[in-house]
């Protein structure tokens, strides 16, 4: 963008998703990620999967917002405008989800099958949905622009983040018999198909709109296209939806390779789409242009 | 409570940037940094456009994006509307950068930078850094010259009628083309330049209600 340019067209926004703001797009994934993951691994009853989605939303999804700030020695003050601003309500579910999990996964090992292990599945399960949907709000919450102020934002994130953590789950059950692998193809196979739905239902809202402009950019910028074509469709797409075709129906059920090239997909899927809704949003025009 | 707003006349308006550069000067504000801009461009056809000067700022909205969405508090809009930032708190999430339709906000990279690459800081550029530190990786966009307000009612000044109790920009313009006062009151020279030429704020239609109006005619 040329400066004469600025608020004459439609301006992209910089903020996040640009320089040290890459972080937010690990950050507005792993939070999904990490919270299906432990919903995942409290269905097919996975410790390693609970302990990795701890991991995941502590470290991966803490490390990163930490890393996107510029005072980060600041951050203890973010979790007391939970009134107004959807960063503090994470914060705060962030910090309900990692508390009550880790008392289940304790319980879990030591009290299995009690009541409190119950009381405490049921506090996390519930903060774990509260996250996976909180990435999808922080953006919705954002009426200036029109591609994150969409209805259907949270319910997209959140299904991206389901579909990675079936391919962490489908490491995990090469590992661990709680788990089947059947389940997990057929589930991450499912997921791509809700996706591909999501995305065209997202897609059709956005160009009825206004977004049209922004749809295009996203398809065609140089730095959003590859992201596109590339990381969603193909790699986090098509691919896995073949080779998770191919684990169910073929021979390979058990094949490590073929579960590690699913998860690496899903992932890549996952990244690719934050990205692209991050680096595509844009500012309409201030100033009408002759 | 006064509810500081500004006017601008578009009809005065000549485009000379006197606005811009005293509130370069009055904030200390580093290369590269602007607070208040002056868009300049051709509305219309070729042979029957005409030429627009638009000077922007914040807006200092009633209700305004950037402070719902700050996560600590850092973005406020104060009892007398100025909607401010507290660099203490500001954590540099972004978040108010993105929130903002009119796109007035920004993070400040950094600080350091000289007018003059390789002469070193000049005095007035040091003078800045203690008169008016600026703190780099917070966000940071008009503040009405909130300095200049409250020293200027210390001394029972009237913002908007005495030159230092008034924005800087406000005070510079050759043209006359700003008005700044109190919007709560009808008296008030603003207010009353509002109803008669039926000024409008840009965008209303953002919804963010903002204490800054464009006189159109």
């Amino acid at each position: 963008m040329k400066p004469y340019e600025w608020m004459v067209i439609s301006t992209p926004q910089r903020q996040w998703a640009e320089k040290r703001s890459i972080f937010a797009v690990i950050a507005f994934y792993s939070g999904p990620l990490g919270a299906a993951l432990y919903l995942l691994s409290l269905f097919f009853n996975s410790l390693p999967g609970m302990v990795l989605s701890l991991f995941i939303i502590a470290f991966v999804k803490g490390g990163a917002h930490l890393a996107e700030l510029t005072r980060p020695s600041k951050s203890w003050r973010m979790p007391f405008r939970v009134h107004s601003s959807w960063i503090s309500r994470g914060m705060i579910l962030i910090a309900f989800f990692l508390g009550s999990a880790c008392i289940q996964v304790l319980l879990h090992l030591f009290y299995p099958g009690t009541a409190s292990e119950v009381f405490f599945r049921i506090l996390a399960a519930l903060g774990a949905i509260a996250l996976s949907l909180y990435s999808g709000f922080v953006l919705t919450q954002v009426r200036a622009i029109r591609l994150w102020n969409s209805s259907l934002l949270p319910i997209l994130l959140s299904a991206t983040g389901l579909t990675g953590a079936l391919g962490f789950m489908g490491i995990i059950a090469l590992f661990d018999q709680s788990t089947s692998i059947m389940n997990i193809s057929m589930g991450a196979g499912v997921m791509i198909i809700i996706i591909s739905i999501l995305l065209a239902a997202y897609i059709v809202s956005e160009s009825g709109s206004g977004s049209v402009e922004t749809l295009r950019r996203i398809s065609k910028d140089r730095e959003i296209a590859p992201f596109v074509w590339v990381g969603l469709f193909t790699v986090g797409m098509i691919i896995p939806f073949v080779l998770v075709t191919v684990e169910y129906f073929g021979q390979n059920l058990h094949d490590i390779t073929l579960a590690i090239v699913i998860l690496l997909c899903t992932v890549v899927q996952g990244l690719s789409l934050v990205y692209a809704i991050l680096k595509g949003g844009m500012y309409r025009p201030l100033i009408p242009i002759a | 409570m006064a509810q500081w707003g500004m006017a601008i006349d578009l009809q005065k308006c000549v485009g000379c940037y006197a606005c811009v550069v005293a509130c370069k000067q009055e904030h200390f504000l580093p290369r590269g940094v602007f607070w208040g801009r002056l868009l300049v461009g051709e509305v219309g056809e070729e042979t029957t456009g005409s030429g627009i000067t638009l000077p922007i700022l914040c807006n200092h909205c009633r209700d305004a994006p950037c402070v719902d969405v700050c996560p600590t508090g850092a973005t406020v809009r104060r009892e007398d509307g100025i909607v401010m930032v507290d660099r203490d708190k500001c954590v540099g999430c972004g978040s108010c950068v993105v929130a903002c339709p009119y796109q007035h906000r920004s993070i400040l990279e950094d600080a350091g930078g000289e007018y003059f690459p390789g002469q070193g800081l000049t005095e007035f550029e040091n003078m800045g850094k203690v008169m008016y530190p600026l703190e780099p990786g917070t966000a940071q966009k008009c503040n009405f010259c909130l300095e200049r307000i409250e020293a200027g009612l210390r001394n029972h000044l009237k913002p908007g009628s005495d030159r230092d109790a008034t924005p800087a920009c406000v005070i510079t313009c050759p043209a006359k083309a700003r008005f700044f006062g109190n919007l709560d009151d009808p008296e008030d020279e603003v207010s009353a330049m509002i109803r008669e030429k039926k000024a409008l704020p840009f965008h209303g239609e953002f919804g963010t209600r903002p204490s800054v109006y464009y006189i159109l005619r």
